[in-house]
Protein backbone atom coordinates (compact mmCIF):
# COMPACT_ATOMS: atom_id res chain seq x y z
CA UNK A 1 0.00 0.00 0.00
CA UNK A 2 2.84 2.40 0.54
CA UNK A 3 4.47 1.67 -2.75
CA UNK A 4 1.17 2.62 -4.29
CA UNK A 5 0.94 5.71 -2.40
CA UNK A 6 4.06 7.38 -2.52
CA UNK A 7 4.07 8.10 -6.59
CA UNK A 8 1.16 10.12 -6.66
CA UNK A 9 2.46 11.90 -3.37
CA UNK A 10 5.44 12.53 -5.29
CA UNK A 11 4.07 13.74 -8.38
CA UNK A 12 1.13 15.77 -6.10
CA UNK A 13 4.12 17.65 -5.16
CA UNK A 14 6.17 18.12 -7.78
CA UNK A 15 2.77 19.61 -9.77
CA UNK A 16 2.51 21.93 -6.72
CA UNK A 17 6.21 22.77 -6.79
CA UNK A 18 6.58 23.29 -10.35
CA UNK A 19 3.11 25.64 -10.05
CA UNK A 20 3.90 27.81 -7.54
CA UNK A 21 7.61 28.11 -9.12
CA UNK A 22 6.06 29.44 -12.67
CA UNK A 23 3.40 31.53 -11.32
CA UNK A 24 6.16 33.65 -9.46
CA UNK A 25 8.72 34.11 -12.67
CA UNK A 26 9.45 37.60 -11.98
CA UNK A 27 11.94 37.25 -14.75
CA UNK A 28 8.84 36.71 -17.50
CA UNK A 29 8.25 39.48 -19.80
CA UNK A 30 6.06 42.14 -18.09
CA UNK A 31 2.87 43.66 -19.35
CA UNK A 32 3.23 47.08 -21.25
CA UNK A 33 2.04 50.32 -19.99
CA UNK A 34 0.10 51.85 -23.51
CA UNK A 35 1.61 55.54 -24.43
CA UNK A 36 -0.47 57.67 -26.37
CA UNK A 37 0.07 60.27 -28.58
CA UNK A 38 -1.70 62.51 -31.24
CA UNK A 39 0.29 64.34 -34.16
CA UNK A 40 -1.32 66.40 -37.12
CA UNK A 41 -4.09 64.31 -37.23
CA UNK A 42 -2.31 61.21 -36.19
CA UNK A 43 -2.68 58.81 -33.02
CA UNK A 44 0.34 57.21 -32.49
CA UNK A 45 -0.22 54.45 -30.10
CA UNK A 46 3.03 52.23 -28.29
CA UNK A 47 0.77 49.17 -26.41
CA UNK A 48 2.12 45.70 -26.09
CA UNK A 49 5.16 44.77 -28.54
CA UNK A 50 3.83 47.11 -31.45
CA UNK A 51 3.83 50.78 -32.03
CA UNK A 52 1.27 52.06 -34.60
CA UNK A 53 -0.42 54.70 -36.20
CA UNK A 54 -3.71 55.43 -36.88
CA UNK A 55 -5.87 58.06 -38.72
CA UNK A 56 -7.08 60.55 -36.02
CA UNK A 57 -9.97 60.93 -38.75
CA UNK A 58 -11.49 57.22 -38.50
CA UNK A 59 -8.78 54.75 -36.37
CA UNK A 60 -7.54 53.42 -39.99
CA UNK A 61 -3.94 51.94 -39.54
CA UNK A 62 -1.17 53.34 -41.44
CA UNK A 63 1.43 51.61 -40.08
CA UNK A 64 2.72 49.43 -37.48
CA UNK A 65 6.24 48.58 -35.88
CA UNK A 66 8.15 46.35 -35.89
CA UNK A 67 6.74 44.11 -38.63
CA UNK A 68 8.22 40.46 -37.61
CA UNK A 69 10.91 41.03 -35.15
CA UNK A 70 9.89 41.13 -31.72
CA UNK A 71 10.57 43.98 -29.64
CA UNK A 72 9.19 45.60 -27.07
CA UNK A 73 6.69 45.37 -25.03
CA UNK A 74 6.57 49.00 -24.85
CA UNK A 75 6.04 51.38 -21.66
CA UNK A 76 5.79 55.13 -22.48
CA UNK A 77 4.50 57.58 -24.56
CA UNK A 78 5.75 58.60 -28.28
CA UNK A 79 7.10 61.39 -28.89
CA UNK A 80 6.51 62.73 -32.41
CA UNK A 81 9.04 66.05 -34.09
CA UNK A 82 10.51 66.57 -37.30
CA UNK A 83 8.89 63.76 -39.23
CA UNK A 84 10.66 61.38 -36.83
CA UNK A 85 8.46 59.24 -34.06
CA UNK A 86 10.62 58.53 -30.88
CA UNK A 87 9.54 55.44 -28.63
CA UNK A 88 11.14 53.40 -25.73
CA UNK A 89 10.96 50.04 -24.96
CA UNK A 90 11.27 47.78 -22.05
CA UNK A 91 14.30 45.87 -24.42
CA UNK A 92 16.03 48.95 -23.29
CA UNK A 93 16.40 51.06 -26.84
CA UNK A 94 15.20 54.46 -27.92
CA UNK A 95 14.01 53.86 -31.52
CA UNK A 96 13.50 56.74 -34.17
CA UNK A 97 10.67 55.78 -36.52
CA UNK A 98 10.09 57.08 -39.49
CA UNK A 99 6.70 58.96 -38.97
CA UNK A 100 5.34 58.19 -41.79
CA UNK A 101 6.17 54.91 -42.79
CA UNK A 102 6.97 53.64 -39.57
CA UNK A 103 10.77 52.24 -40.98
CA UNK A 104 13.09 52.38 -38.43
CA UNK A 105 15.67 55.51 -38.67
CA UNK A 106 18.31 54.74 -35.78
CA UNK A 107 18.17 52.71 -32.23
CA UNK A 108 20.02 53.72 -28.92
CA UNK A 109 20.72 51.17 -26.71
CA UNK A 110 20.38 51.72 -22.87
CA UNK A 111 20.73 48.51 -21.60
CA UNK A 112 17.83 48.81 -19.35
CA UNK A 113 14.24 49.26 -19.76
CA UNK A 114 12.91 52.13 -20.95
CA UNK A 115 9.82 53.05 -19.22
CA UNK A 116 9.65 57.12 -19.60
CA UNK A 117 8.04 58.84 -23.03
CA UNK A 118 11.10 60.74 -24.61
CA UNK A 119 10.84 64.24 -24.28
CA UNK A 120 11.90 66.31 -27.83
CA UNK A 121 13.18 69.74 -27.88
CA UNK A 122 14.84 71.47 -30.85
CA UNK A 123 17.52 69.23 -32.17
CA UNK A 124 17.78 66.94 -29.06
CA UNK A 125 15.93 64.27 -28.02
CA UNK A 126 16.16 64.04 -24.21
CA UNK A 127 15.89 59.79 -23.04
CA UNK A 128 15.56 58.61 -19.43
CA UNK A 129 16.26 55.01 -18.73
CA UNK A 130 16.13 52.57 -15.51
CA UNK A 131 20.12 52.44 -15.89
CA UNK A 132 19.68 55.57 -13.69
CA UNK A 133 20.61 58.09 -16.88
CA UNK A 134 19.10 60.21 -18.53
CA UNK A 135 20.25 61.37 -21.79
CA UNK A 136 20.35 64.00 -24.62
CA UNK A 137 20.62 62.82 -28.56
CA UNK A 138 20.94 64.29 -31.73
CA UNK A 139 17.64 63.88 -32.88
CA UNK A 140 18.33 63.06 -36.49
CA UNK A 141 21.05 60.87 -35.87
CA UNK A 142 20.76 59.67 -32.35
CA UNK A 143 24.09 60.48 -31.84
CA UNK A 144 24.70 61.03 -27.71
CA UNK A 145 25.36 64.91 -26.87
CA UNK A 146 25.53 64.48 -22.82
CA UNK A 147 24.33 62.19 -20.18
CA UNK A 148 23.54 62.55 -16.43
CA UNK A 149 23.50 59.71 -13.94
CA UNK A 150 20.71 59.98 -10.88
CA UNK A 151 20.74 57.30 -8.13
CA UNK A 152 18.09 55.20 -9.33
CA UNK A 153 15.65 54.35 -12.03
CA UNK A 154 13.79 57.15 -14.07
CA UNK A 155 10.45 56.27 -15.07
CA UNK A 156 9.56 60.03 -15.72
CA UNK A 157 9.37 61.96 -18.93
CA UNK A 158 12.01 64.81 -18.76
CA UNK A 159 10.82 68.12 -18.88
CA UNK A 160 12.31 70.63 -21.04
CA UNK A 161 11.92 74.33 -20.74
CA UNK A 162 14.16 77.19 -21.71
CA UNK A 163 17.53 76.41 -21.16
CA UNK A 164 16.89 73.73 -18.32
CA UNK A 165 15.94 70.32 -18.01
CA UNK A 166 13.97 68.75 -14.98
CA UNK A 167 14.30 65.09 -14.64
CA UNK A 168 12.62 63.28 -11.77
CA UNK A 169 14.01 60.25 -10.37
CA UNK A 170 12.93 57.11 -8.09
CA UNK A 171 16.09 58.17 -6.10
CA UNK A 172 13.51 60.63 -4.46
CA UNK A 173 14.75 63.31 -6.40
CA UNK A 174 14.71 66.23 -8.79
CA UNK A 175 17.15 67.08 -10.86
CA UNK A 176 17.37 70.83 -12.83
CA UNK A 177 20.19 70.75 -15.37
CA UNK A 178 21.59 72.94 -18.08
CA UNK A 179 20.01 71.54 -21.51
CA UNK A 180 23.21 72.56 -23.05
CA UNK A 181 25.74 70.37 -21.49
CA UNK A 182 23.98 68.19 -18.65
CA UNK A 183 25.54 70.28 -15.81
CA UNK A 184 23.13 70.32 -12.49
CA UNK A 185 21.84 73.41 -11.19
CA UNK A 186 19.99 72.43 -8.20
CA UNK A 187 18.05 69.21 -6.63
CA UNK A 188 15.17 68.66 -4.68
CA UNK A 189 14.53 65.46 -2.70
CA UNK A 190 11.57 64.53 -1.96
CA UNK A 191 9.73 62.04 0.46
CA UNK A 192 9.99 59.12 -1.74
CA UNK A 193 10.91 58.24 -5.02
CA UNK A 194 9.50 60.40 -8.18
CA UNK A 195 8.01 58.87 -11.24
CA UNK A 196 5.30 61.56 -11.96
CA UNK A 197 6.56 63.89 -14.90
CA UNK A 198 7.43 67.56 -13.68
CA UNK A 199 4.91 69.93 -15.12
CA UNK A 200 6.28 73.68 -15.39
CA UNK A 201 3.62 76.93 -15.10
CA UNK A 202 4.50 80.19 -15.08
CA UNK A 203 7.54 80.01 -12.52
CA UNK A 204 6.73 76.53 -10.34
CA UNK A 205 7.09 73.10 -10.94
CA UNK A 206 4.64 70.73 -9.91
CA UNK A 207 5.04 66.87 -9.65
CA UNK A 208 4.08 63.98 -7.00
CA UNK A 209 6.14 61.22 -5.23
CA UNK A 210 5.41 58.03 -3.71
CA UNK A 211 5.68 59.91 -0.43
CA UNK A 212 1.95 60.19 -1.54
CA UNK A 213 2.60 64.27 -1.83
CA UNK A 214 2.43 66.72 -4.26
CA UNK A 215 5.21 69.25 -4.61
CA UNK A 216 5.57 73.14 -5.87
CA UNK A 217 8.81 74.30 -6.53
CA UNK A 218 10.56 77.35 -7.44
CA UNK A 219 11.94 76.40 -10.95
CA UNK A 220 14.73 78.88 -10.17
CA UNK A 221 16.21 77.20 -7.14
CA UNK A 222 14.01 74.38 -6.29
CA UNK A 223 12.89 75.64 -3.27
CA UNK A 224 9.94 74.16 -1.90
CA UNK A 225 6.87 76.44 -2.31
CA UNK A 226 3.70 73.78 -1.14
CA UNK A 227 3.29 70.35 -0.49
CA UNK A 228 -0.24 69.13 -0.57
CA UNK A 229 -0.49 65.53 1.33
CA UNK A 230 -2.99 62.84 -0.26
CA UNK A 231 -3.44 59.52 0.85
CA UNK A 232 -1.81 57.35 -1.90
CA UNK A 233 1.20 57.22 -4.29
CA UNK A 234 0.96 60.26 -6.22
CA UNK A 235 2.14 58.84 -9.99
CA UNK A 236 0.36 61.21 -11.96
CA UNK A 237 1.32 64.03 -13.99
CA UNK A 238 -0.05 67.45 -12.72
CA UNK A 239 -1.75 69.73 -15.38
CA UNK A 240 -1.99 73.17 -14.49
CA UNK A 241 -4.98 75.80 -15.90
CA UNK A 242 -5.29 78.45 -15.04
CA UNK A 243 -4.53 78.95 -11.50
CA UNK A 244 -5.36 75.15 -10.86
CA UNK A 245 -3.96 72.16 -10.54
CA UNK A 246 -5.29 69.22 -11.30
CA UNK A 247 -3.72 65.56 -10.02
CA UNK A 248 -4.52 62.42 -9.80
CA UNK A 249 -3.50 59.80 -6.45
CA UNK A 250 -3.20 56.20 -6.14
CA UNK A 251 -6.11 56.78 -3.51
CA UNK A 252 -8.39 56.71 -6.18
CA UNK A 253 -8.79 60.57 -5.88
CA UNK A 254 -8.29 63.25 -8.33
CA UNK A 255 -7.67 66.75 -7.05
CA UNK A 256 -8.50 70.64 -7.56
CA UNK A 257 -5.28 72.42 -6.24
CA UNK A 258 -4.77 75.91 -6.02
CA UNK A 259 -2.02 76.64 -7.52
CA UNK A 260 -0.74 79.42 -5.70
CA UNK A 261 -1.32 77.87 -1.95
CA UNK A 262 -1.76 74.61 -2.90
CA UNK A 263 -5.25 74.44 -0.55
CA UNK A 264 -7.70 72.33 -2.15
CA UNK A 265 -10.35 73.45 -4.25
CA UNK A 266 -12.38 70.07 -4.49
CA UNK A 267 -11.61 66.68 -4.89
CA UNK A 268 -13.62 63.87 -7.08
CA UNK A 269 -13.51 60.06 -6.29
CA UNK A 270 -13.35 56.85 -8.53
CA UNK A 271 -13.59 53.57 -7.64
CA UNK A 272 -9.71 52.78 -8.73
CA UNK A 273 -6.52 54.36 -8.52
CA UNK A 274 -5.98 57.97 -10.48
CA UNK A 275 -2.48 56.65 -12.33
CA UNK A 276 -3.18 59.48 -15.48
CA UNK A 277 -2.73 62.70 -15.62
CA UNK A 278 -5.80 64.38 -16.84
CA UNK A 279 -6.42 66.06 -19.87
CA UNK A 280 -8.21 69.72 -20.34
CA UNK A 281 -10.60 70.85 -22.63
CA UNK A 282 -13.77 73.63 -23.07
CA UNK A 283 -14.01 73.27 -19.42
CA UNK A 284 -13.82 69.97 -18.76
CA UNK A 285 -11.42 68.22 -17.28
CA UNK A 286 -11.09 64.55 -18.22
CA UNK A 287 -9.68 62.13 -15.92
CA UNK A 288 -8.97 58.38 -16.65
CA UNK A 289 -9.33 55.40 -13.66
CA UNK A 290 -8.23 51.90 -12.31
CA UNK A 291 -11.41 51.49 -12.48
CA UNK A 292 -11.88 51.32 -16.57
CA UNK A 293 -13.99 54.47 -16.59
CA UNK A 294 -12.58 57.86 -18.46
CA UNK A 295 -15.19 60.79 -16.16
CA UNK A 296 -15.22 63.71 -17.68
CA UNK A 297 -15.54 66.64 -14.99
CA UNK A 298 -16.76 70.13 -14.62
CA UNK A 299 -12.86 71.45 -14.18
CA UNK A 300 -14.42 74.32 -12.18
CA UNK A 301 -16.79 71.99 -9.14
CA UNK A 302 -15.83 68.54 -9.94
CA UNK A 303 -18.93 67.64 -10.98
CA UNK A 304 -19.53 64.44 -13.47
CA UNK A 305 -21.21 65.81 -16.93
CA UNK A 306 -20.51 62.43 -18.52
CA UNK A 307 -18.36 59.22 -18.74
CA UNK A 308 -17.07 56.11 -20.74
CA UNK A 309 -16.65 52.41 -19.52
CA UNK A 310 -13.79 50.62 -21.34
CA UNK A 311 -13.11 46.82 -20.92
CA UNK A 312 -9.68 47.11 -19.02
CA UNK A 313 -8.21 49.68 -16.42
CA UNK A 314 -7.53 53.00 -18.20
CA UNK A 315 -3.80 53.98 -16.80
CA UNK A 316 -2.87 56.03 -20.11
CA UNK A 317 -3.26 59.68 -19.28
CA UNK A 318 -6.25 60.80 -22.05
CA UNK A 319 -5.41 63.24 -25.04
CA UNK A 320 -7.54 65.77 -26.23
CA UNK A 321 -7.39 66.93 -30.02
CA UNK A 322 -9.83 68.90 -32.13
CA UNK A 323 -12.80 68.13 -30.07
CA UNK A 324 -11.95 64.28 -29.54
CA UNK A 325 -10.64 62.81 -26.36
CA UNK A 326 -8.32 59.57 -27.69
CA UNK A 327 -7.07 56.92 -24.63
CA UNK A 328 -6.05 53.46 -24.87
CA UNK A 329 -6.84 50.99 -22.12
CA UNK A 330 -4.69 48.28 -20.63
CA UNK A 331 -5.38 46.16 -23.34
CA UNK A 332 -4.33 48.59 -25.97
CA UNK A 333 -7.41 49.21 -27.40
CA UNK A 334 -7.74 53.23 -28.43
CA UNK A 335 -11.33 54.66 -27.81
CA UNK A 336 -12.16 57.91 -29.25
CA UNK A 337 -14.71 59.87 -27.78
CA UNK A 338 -16.45 63.19 -28.65
CA UNK A 339 -14.97 65.66 -25.65
CA UNK A 340 -18.43 66.97 -25.24
CA UNK A 341 -20.28 64.12 -24.61
CA UNK A 342 -18.36 60.99 -24.53
CA UNK A 343 -20.12 59.43 -28.03
CA UNK A 344 -17.92 56.75 -29.14
CA UNK A 345 -16.49 57.84 -32.85
CA UNK A 346 -14.47 54.77 -33.20
CA UNK A 347 -12.51 51.84 -31.30
CA UNK A 348 -9.18 50.31 -33.12
CA UNK A 349 -8.99 47.65 -33.41
CA UNK A 350 -12.55 47.23 -34.47
CA UNK A 351 -13.80 43.84 -34.00
CA UNK A 352 -13.81 42.58 -30.62
CA UNK B 1 -10.97 34.53 0.91
CA UNK B 2 -9.03 36.48 -1.54
CA UNK B 3 -9.08 39.68 0.89
CA UNK B 4 -7.43 37.18 3.82
CA UNK B 5 -5.06 35.98 1.08
CA UNK B 6 -4.30 39.98 0.25
CA UNK B 7 -4.45 40.98 3.88
CA UNK B 8 -1.07 37.76 4.69
CA UNK B 9 0.37 39.36 1.55
CA UNK B 10 0.70 43.01 2.40
CA UNK B 11 1.78 41.67 6.41
CA UNK B 12 4.53 39.75 5.05
CA UNK B 13 5.50 42.69 2.22
CA UNK B 14 5.47 45.37 5.13
CA UNK B 15 7.59 42.84 7.72
CA UNK B 16 10.06 42.57 5.38
CA UNK B 17 10.14 46.51 4.09
CA UNK B 18 10.42 47.07 7.80
CA UNK B 19 13.43 44.58 8.05
CA UNK B 20 15.14 46.13 5.37
CA UNK B 21 14.91 49.59 7.16
CA UNK B 22 16.62 48.37 9.86
CA UNK B 23 18.97 45.47 8.37
CA UNK B 24 21.27 48.77 6.85
CA UNK B 25 18.76 48.70 3.86
CA UNK B 26 20.10 45.22 2.27
CA UNK B 27 17.19 43.67 1.04
CA UNK B 28 19.43 40.15 0.72
CA UNK B 29 19.82 40.20 4.38
CA UNK B 30 15.78 41.04 5.14
CA UNK B 31 15.07 38.02 3.05
CA UNK B 32 17.63 35.65 4.86
CA UNK B 33 16.50 37.05 8.42
CA UNK B 34 12.69 37.04 7.33
CA UNK B 35 13.18 33.80 5.94
CA UNK B 36 14.16 32.13 9.43
CA UNK B 37 11.25 33.77 11.41
CA UNK B 38 8.61 32.36 8.68
CA UNK B 39 10.94 28.58 8.95
CA UNK B 40 10.71 29.32 13.21
CA UNK B 41 7.26 30.33 13.35
CA UNK B 42 6.05 27.74 10.69
CA UNK B 43 8.36 24.62 12.99
CA UNK B 44 4.81 23.82 14.74
CA UNK B 45 3.45 23.17 11.95
CA UNK B 46 6.35 20.88 10.37
CA UNK B 47 7.87 19.19 13.16
CA UNK B 48 5.27 16.34 13.76
CA UNK B 49 5.89 15.07 9.86
CA UNK B 50 9.54 15.27 11.01
CA UNK B 51 9.00 13.51 13.93
CA UNK B 52 6.71 10.87 12.64
CA UNK B 53 9.02 10.39 9.69
CA UNK B 54 11.73 9.60 12.07
CA UNK B 55 9.71 7.06 14.00
CA UNK B 56 8.95 5.30 10.48
CA UNK B 57 12.66 5.14 10.07
CA UNK B 58 13.33 3.27 13.33
CA UNK B 59 10.49 0.87 13.04
CA UNK B 60 12.02 0.26 9.49
CA UNK B 61 13.60 -3.70 10.74
CA UNK B 62 9.93 -4.30 12.14
CA UNK B 63 8.00 -3.10 9.02
CA UNK B 64 10.69 -5.20 6.77
CA UNK B 65 9.56 -8.42 8.97
CA UNK B 66 6.17 -7.29 8.08
CA UNK B 67 6.76 -7.15 4.63
CA UNK B 68 8.69 -10.12 4.16
CA UNK B 69 6.02 -12.55 7.22
CA UNK B 70 3.22 -11.15 5.10
CA UNK B 71 4.71 -10.64 1.50
CA UNK B 72 1.96 -13.21 -0.19
CA UNK B 73 -0.86 -11.24 1.30
CA UNK B 74 -1.41 -7.51 0.69
CA UNK B 75 -3.94 -7.11 2.62
CA UNK B 76 -2.59 -8.82 5.78
CA UNK B 77 0.48 -6.81 5.33
CA UNK B 78 -1.39 -3.93 5.68
CA UNK B 79 -3.27 -4.52 9.08
CA UNK B 80 -0.28 -5.46 10.39
CA UNK B 81 1.72 -2.15 9.46
CA UNK B 82 -1.21 -0.16 10.61
CA UNK B 83 -1.10 -2.10 13.78
CA UNK B 84 2.20 -1.31 14.44
CA UNK B 85 1.65 2.49 13.69
CA UNK B 86 -1.11 2.27 16.28
CA UNK B 87 1.00 0.54 18.76
CA UNK B 88 3.76 3.14 18.13
CA UNK B 89 1.48 6.28 18.58
CA UNK B 90 1.91 7.01 14.90
CA UNK B 91 -0.56 8.22 11.68
CA UNK B 92 1.60 7.91 8.23
CA UNK B 93 -0.67 9.86 6.95
CA UNK B 94 -0.92 13.03 10.03
CA UNK B 95 2.44 14.25 8.18
CA UNK B 96 0.59 15.92 5.64
CA UNK B 97 -1.56 18.05 6.94
CA UNK B 98 0.64 20.24 8.65
CA UNK B 99 2.60 20.44 5.28
CA UNK B 100 -0.50 21.69 3.26
CA UNK B 101 -0.89 23.92 6.08
CA UNK B 102 2.32 25.07 6.12
CA UNK B 103 2.03 25.59 2.04
CA UNK B 104 0.14 29.08 1.72
CA UNK B 105 2.38 30.55 4.07
CA UNK B 106 5.41 29.60 2.35
CA UNK B 107 3.55 30.62 -1.07
CA UNK B 108 2.83 34.13 0.18
CA UNK B 109 6.21 34.49 1.70
CA UNK B 110 7.40 33.84 -1.66
CA UNK B 111 4.83 36.25 -3.51
CA UNK B 112 5.73 38.89 -1.16
CA UNK B 113 9.43 38.82 -2.06
CA UNK B 114 8.44 39.04 -5.60
CA UNK B 115 5.98 41.61 -4.99
CA UNK B 116 8.42 43.69 -2.36
CA UNK B 117 11.45 43.72 -5.53
CA UNK B 118 9.15 45.37 -7.81
CA UNK B 119 10.55 46.00 -11.11
CA UNK B 120 7.98 47.32 -13.81
CA UNK B 121 5.67 49.85 -13.33
CA UNK B 122 2.80 47.66 -13.06
CA UNK B 123 4.18 45.34 -10.37
CA UNK B 124 4.94 48.92 -8.60
CA UNK B 125 1.48 49.56 -8.90
CA UNK B 126 0.54 46.72 -6.94
CA UNK B 127 3.04 47.20 -4.13
CA UNK B 128 1.94 50.50 -3.97
CA UNK B 129 -1.31 49.04 -2.72
CA UNK B 130 0.31 47.02 -0.01
CA UNK B 131 2.97 49.37 1.15
CA UNK B 132 2.34 50.92 4.71
CA UNK B 133 2.32 54.83 4.09
CA UNK B 134 5.35 55.40 6.71
CA UNK B 135 7.20 52.42 4.41
CA UNK B 136 6.56 54.25 1.41
CA UNK B 137 9.98 56.15 1.39
CA UNK B 138 11.75 52.88 1.00
CA UNK B 139 10.40 52.20 -2.47
CA UNK B 140 12.23 51.22 -4.72
CA UNK B 141 14.41 49.08 -2.48
CA UNK B 142 17.67 48.85 -3.56
CA UNK B 143 18.27 45.19 -4.65
CA UNK B 144 22.48 45.03 -5.48
CA UNK B 145 23.84 42.40 -3.60
CA UNK B 146 27.05 41.24 -3.97
CA UNK B 147 27.64 41.19 -8.09
CA UNK B 148 23.85 40.16 -7.48
CA UNK B 149 20.89 42.43 -8.54
CA UNK B 150 17.93 40.84 -6.82
CA UNK B 151 15.31 41.38 -8.95
CA UNK B 152 16.86 39.86 -11.85
CA UNK B 153 18.62 35.71 -12.44
CA UNK B 154 22.36 35.43 -10.89
CA UNK B 155 24.12 35.54 -14.22
CA UNK B 156 26.64 33.35 -12.77
CA UNK B 157 24.84 30.70 -11.92
CA UNK B 158 26.22 30.21 -8.30
CA UNK B 159 22.76 30.90 -6.40
CA UNK B 160 20.98 27.91 -8.78
CA UNK B 161 23.77 25.39 -7.83
CA UNK B 162 24.03 26.22 -4.31
CA UNK B 163 19.84 25.80 -4.66
CA UNK B 164 20.56 22.43 -5.90
CA UNK B 165 23.50 21.35 -3.32
CA UNK B 166 21.20 22.64 -0.26
CA UNK B 167 18.11 20.73 -2.02
CA UNK B 168 19.76 17.80 -2.20
CA UNK B 169 21.56 17.66 1.53
CA UNK B 170 18.14 18.39 2.78
CA UNK B 171 16.28 16.12 0.59
CA UNK B 172 19.30 13.56 1.55
CA UNK B 173 18.98 14.08 5.25
CA UNK B 174 15.36 13.56 5.43
CA UNK B 175 15.01 10.30 3.29
CA UNK B 176 15.75 7.49 5.70
CA UNK B 177 17.63 4.97 3.63
CA UNK B 178 14.88 2.07 2.19
CA UNK B 179 15.19 -1.27 2.55
CA UNK B 180 12.29 -1.85 -0.36
CA UNK B 181 14.60 -1.79 -3.44
CA UNK B 182 11.41 0.12 -5.57
CA UNK B 183 11.35 2.21 -2.78
CA UNK B 184 14.76 2.86 -2.60
CA UNK B 185 14.95 3.35 -6.10
CA UNK B 186 12.21 5.81 -6.63
CA UNK B 187 13.66 7.86 -3.31
CA UNK B 188 17.32 8.01 -5.19
CA UNK B 189 15.08 9.12 -8.67
CA UNK B 190 13.75 12.00 -6.45
CA UNK B 191 16.88 12.98 -4.75
CA UNK B 192 18.10 13.82 -7.98
CA UNK B 193 15.28 15.18 -10.31
CA UNK B 194 13.92 17.78 -6.97
CA UNK B 195 17.29 19.90 -6.62
CA UNK B 196 18.44 19.37 -10.49
CA UNK B 197 14.07 20.87 -11.03
CA UNK B 198 14.82 23.72 -8.10
CA UNK B 199 18.04 24.80 -9.51
CA UNK B 200 16.72 24.90 -13.23
CA UNK B 201 13.65 27.05 -11.90
CA UNK B 202 15.94 29.12 -9.92
CA UNK B 203 18.07 29.89 -13.11
CA UNK B 204 14.79 32.22 -14.40
CA UNK B 205 13.92 33.32 -11.32
CA UNK B 206 14.74 36.37 -9.76
CA UNK B 207 18.19 35.65 -7.41
CA UNK B 208 15.98 37.15 -4.32
CA UNK B 209 14.03 34.07 -4.52
CA UNK B 210 17.13 32.14 -4.72
CA UNK B 211 18.77 33.45 -1.44
CA UNK B 212 15.02 32.97 0.14
CA UNK B 213 15.70 28.80 -1.50
CA UNK B 214 19.08 28.71 -0.05
CA UNK B 215 18.36 30.09 3.08
CA UNK B 216 14.92 28.26 3.70
CA UNK B 217 17.59 24.93 2.49
CA UNK B 218 19.98 25.84 5.23
CA UNK B 219 17.43 26.28 8.13
CA UNK B 220 15.81 23.55 7.15
CA UNK B 221 19.07 21.26 7.23
CA UNK B 222 19.93 22.46 10.81
CA UNK B 223 16.62 21.71 11.72
CA UNK B 224 16.68 18.51 10.06
CA UNK B 225 19.61 17.15 11.89
CA UNK B 226 18.36 17.92 15.45
CA UNK B 227 15.88 15.59 14.50
CA UNK B 228 17.39 13.21 12.55
CA UNK B 229 20.89 14.07 12.85
CA UNK B 230 22.69 13.69 9.26
CA UNK B 231 19.97 11.12 8.38
CA UNK B 232 20.70 9.68 4.88
CA UNK B 233 23.29 11.85 3.95
CA UNK B 234 25.51 10.05 6.53
CA UNK B 235 24.27 7.20 7.68
CA UNK B 236 27.26 4.97 8.61
CA UNK B 237 28.34 7.90 11.09
CA UNK B 238 24.64 7.92 12.74
CA UNK B 239 24.83 4.18 12.73
CA UNK B 240 28.19 4.63 14.51
CA UNK B 241 27.40 7.40 16.47
CA UNK B 242 24.12 4.46 18.13
CA UNK B 243 26.35 1.89 18.36
CA UNK B 244 28.77 4.53 20.76
CA UNK B 245 25.75 5.30 22.76
CA UNK B 246 24.64 2.02 23.22
CA UNK B 247 28.16 0.84 24.34
CA UNK B 248 28.08 3.52 26.84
Amino acid sequence: MRKIATGPKVILWLFIIVALLTGCRSAAPPTSWPGLTVAKGIVYVAAGAKVRALDAENGNQNWEFPGEEKKGPFYATPAVEEGLVFVGSNDGNLYALDAVTGNQRWVFATEKPIIAGPAVAGDTVYVASSNHKVYALEAVTGNTRWEFATGNWVWATPLVAGNRVYVASMDHKIYCLDVENGQELWRFEAGGAVVSTPTLARDTLYFGAFDNKVYALDMATGTKKWEFQTDGWVWSQPLVVNDTVYVGSMDKKVYALDAISGQKQWEFVTEGAVLAGPAFAEGLLYVASEDKQLYALDAATGQKRWWFTAKTSIFTPPVVADGVVFICSQDGRVHALEAGNGDLLWAFPRAE
Amino acid sequence: MAQLWNLLLQGMVNSLLFLYSVLAHNFALSIAVFTILVRLLTLPLTLPAQRSAKIQQELQPEIEKIRKKWAKDKERQTQEMMKLYKEKGINPTMGCLPMLLQLPIMLAFYQSIVKALANTPLQMISLGKSVAPSLSHLVPLGSRFLWLDLGYPDPTFVLPILVVVTTWIQQKMATPPSTDPQAAAMSQSMQLTMPLMFGFITMSLASGLAVYFVVSNLVGIVIQYFITGWGGLLPQRDKEKGASKKGK
